[in-house]
């Protein structure tokens, strides 16, 4: 699915303070790509993956096309369906339910919505594509962090989206783990699945095709750096 | 014992329907020391609760200072001056009430003395529970469907008002099945009626006092239990869920939670109130329906409580969750 943004400008309000956090953002990814976004800590990056999968309104003048699908315009409850449906997420701290099993969590986002022995299939696929067949029971704390990752990579998987926007979601683990996630969203990629990185790590920028950097809310496309190895 | 008798005035010996009201008068005092030891029991759990959420709320700021370099004992020795002048606030103003409502009374002052005393034990209790490390973590069995392993998982947090709920359920249902027995025993004489009058307002207060505290103790715990899940209902609606999916599973919860307890202090009430009057038909009606109005109570509890944290609890768009 091809993300096209146009005059994108999100103000927060705090008493009477007020921040230009995302200024007149423009660009397009297309189907299939994965593009990093790097910048300062508050610069806007997790903000601009919050308004594009309509989790903040945007501002007037804006607009946001996935897929074709204007989520500037849609209302709340379709939005929800279409993130359900379109959109995969994958964060840093895994988010991850702690009440449930690797596998329930996994089937999670579909759960009051799809057949359960069809879900529990599903689950099961993409556990066993991730090496986690024999973590399937577990719940999150008895599992490593980079187990806990590819459960949360698994969840978002789950409805086989064709987006993925992930938020530093290597940020905590360390270089092995993180290499293994960084493989794992790139085969997604060879789906076809277009990806929106947000990071830190300048060693995550070898694997996408365009980088955006965000510097005090204006995003600009930079060249990619040369990384040893 | 001096009972104004209608158009006789005080009289002091206990004979015939004097001694009759005697023999009504102490059954009635059994009673009322029943009706005050659930209160003080109440009581007791709703400190247990509050206590609970205390030192939940205040976790993450002693993780903080331990993560400064304050040393535990430190950090206790802060919450425990803060956790004083807490005490001898309320020690200062609920003394004042008690003595301007009855005097330097020295009994009335023994208990209160008491209370004091019960109430920083069940803190000290309270806190040394909570610094013990959690062993849940790794031996959590979860449930097969999300709501019992969420039932399961979460049974800590509710657990003081579940028992309390039990308590309410089961003590208010055969209070007020006996009290209904007697009092249409006692009311057949004018006699009756005169103590009825008198000695019911005060068990009414306790009666209410009991369900008064019971509310608020399943308020704050489901409170509680929503503020510690607000992350989660928020990550549901981020991954699709609607807003109808999201009630209805905490809305199960709750009534797995109202039910059980509320089912369970039936039962108890049932055998309490046929050991005491003998089973009949209309007794256990009585007390199912009154079950059943403290489950409705329960559920309506939780109804707005949950209502505010999904209207209100779940604002702050600044944040991913």
């Amino acid at each position: 699915m091809d993300v096209i943004v146009r005059h994108l400008s999100k103000t927060f309000r705090s008493g009477f303070e007020e921040k230009l956090i995302l200024k007149d953002v423009t660009f397009e990814v297309k189907s299939g790509e994965w593009v990093n976004i790097i910048g300062r800590s508050g610069s806007g990056k997790t903000t601009l993956l919050k308004c594009l999968a309509g989790l903040l309104r945007t501002e007037e003048g804006a607009s946001i096309f996935i897929g074709g699908s204007p989520i500037h315009q849609t209302p709340e409850e379709k939005l929800r369906e279409f993130r359900r449906k379109h959109i995969g997420f994958i964060y840093q701290d895994f988010q991850l339910f702690q009440a449930f099993t690797a596998k329930q969590n996994v089937m999670l986002p579909e759960w009051p919505y799809t057949n359960r022995k069809k879900l529990e299939k599903r689950a099961e696929e993409l556990l066993e594509r991730l090496q986690l067949t024999d973590r399937m029971d577990a719940v999150p704390a008895q599992l490593s962090g980079g187990e806990q990752q590819r459960i949360a990579i698994a969840r978002a998987l789950l409805n086989d989206p064709e987006v993925l926007l992930c938020d530093e979601p290597t940020g905590n683990l360390d270089r092995k783990t993180r290499d293994e996630i960084l493989g794992i969203l790139h085969n997604c990629r060879e789906e076809a699945k277009t990806i929106l990185f947000v990071t830190h790590d300048y060693e995550v920028l070898k694997y996408g095709q365009r980088i955006f950097q965000i510097d005090d809310g204006v995003i600009t496309e930079i060249d990619k750096p040369a990384i040893p190895g | 014992m001096a009972v104004d008798v209608e158009k006789i005035g005080t009289v002091i010996m206990p004979w015939t329907t004097l001694g009759a009201a005697e023999s009504i008068l102490s059954s009635w005092n059994v009673f009322s020391m029943v009706i005050a030891a659930v209160f003080v029991l109440s009581a007791l759990l709703t400190l247990l609760s509050r206590f609970g959420v205390a030192e939940a709320e205040t976790k993450e700021e002693r993780g903080r200072l331990a993560m400064l370099g304050w040393s535990d004992s430190t950090i206790r020795a802060i919450f425990r001056f803060q956790w004083r002048i807490q005490l001898l606030t309320a020690a200062i103003i609920s003394g004042g009430i008690l003595a301007a409502t009855a005097g330097f009374d020295p009994i009335s002052f023994a208990g209160f003395g008491t209370a004091i005393l019960i109430t920083s034990g069940l803190k000290a209790v309270t806190g040394k529970l909570h610094q013990r490390p959690s062993k849940r973590d790794h031996s959590f069995r979860p449930g097969r469907s999300l709501l019992t392993a969420n039932l399961r998982f979460y049974k800590n947090h509710i657990l003081a008002a579940s028992l309390q709920l039990i308590l309410t359920t089961s003590c208010t249902a055969f209070i007020f099945t006996v009290n209904h027995a007697t009092t249409e025993r006692i009311k057949k004489t004018r006699l009756g009626e005169y103590i009825h009058f008198h000695i019911n307002e005060q068990q009414m207060l306790l009666f209410s006092g009991i369900i008064l505290l019971t509310a608020f103790t399943l308020a704050e715990s489901f409170y509680r239990l929503w503020q510690e899940r607000k992350k989660q209902i928020q990550f549901l609606k981020i991954v699709g869920w609607q807003n109808r999916e999201i009630r209805m599973l905490l809305l199960k919860e709750s009534v797995a939670w109202a039910g059980i307890s509320t089912g369970f202090g039936a039962m108890i009430s049932v055998f309490l109130a046929g050991s005491v009057l003998g089973f009949n038909s209309a007794a256990v009606l009585l007390q199912i329906g009154w079950a059943g109005a403290i489950f409705l109570g329960a559920l309506f509890i939780f109804s707005i409580v949950l209502f505010g944290t999904l209207k209100y609890g779940l604002k702050g768009e600044q944040t991913w969750m």
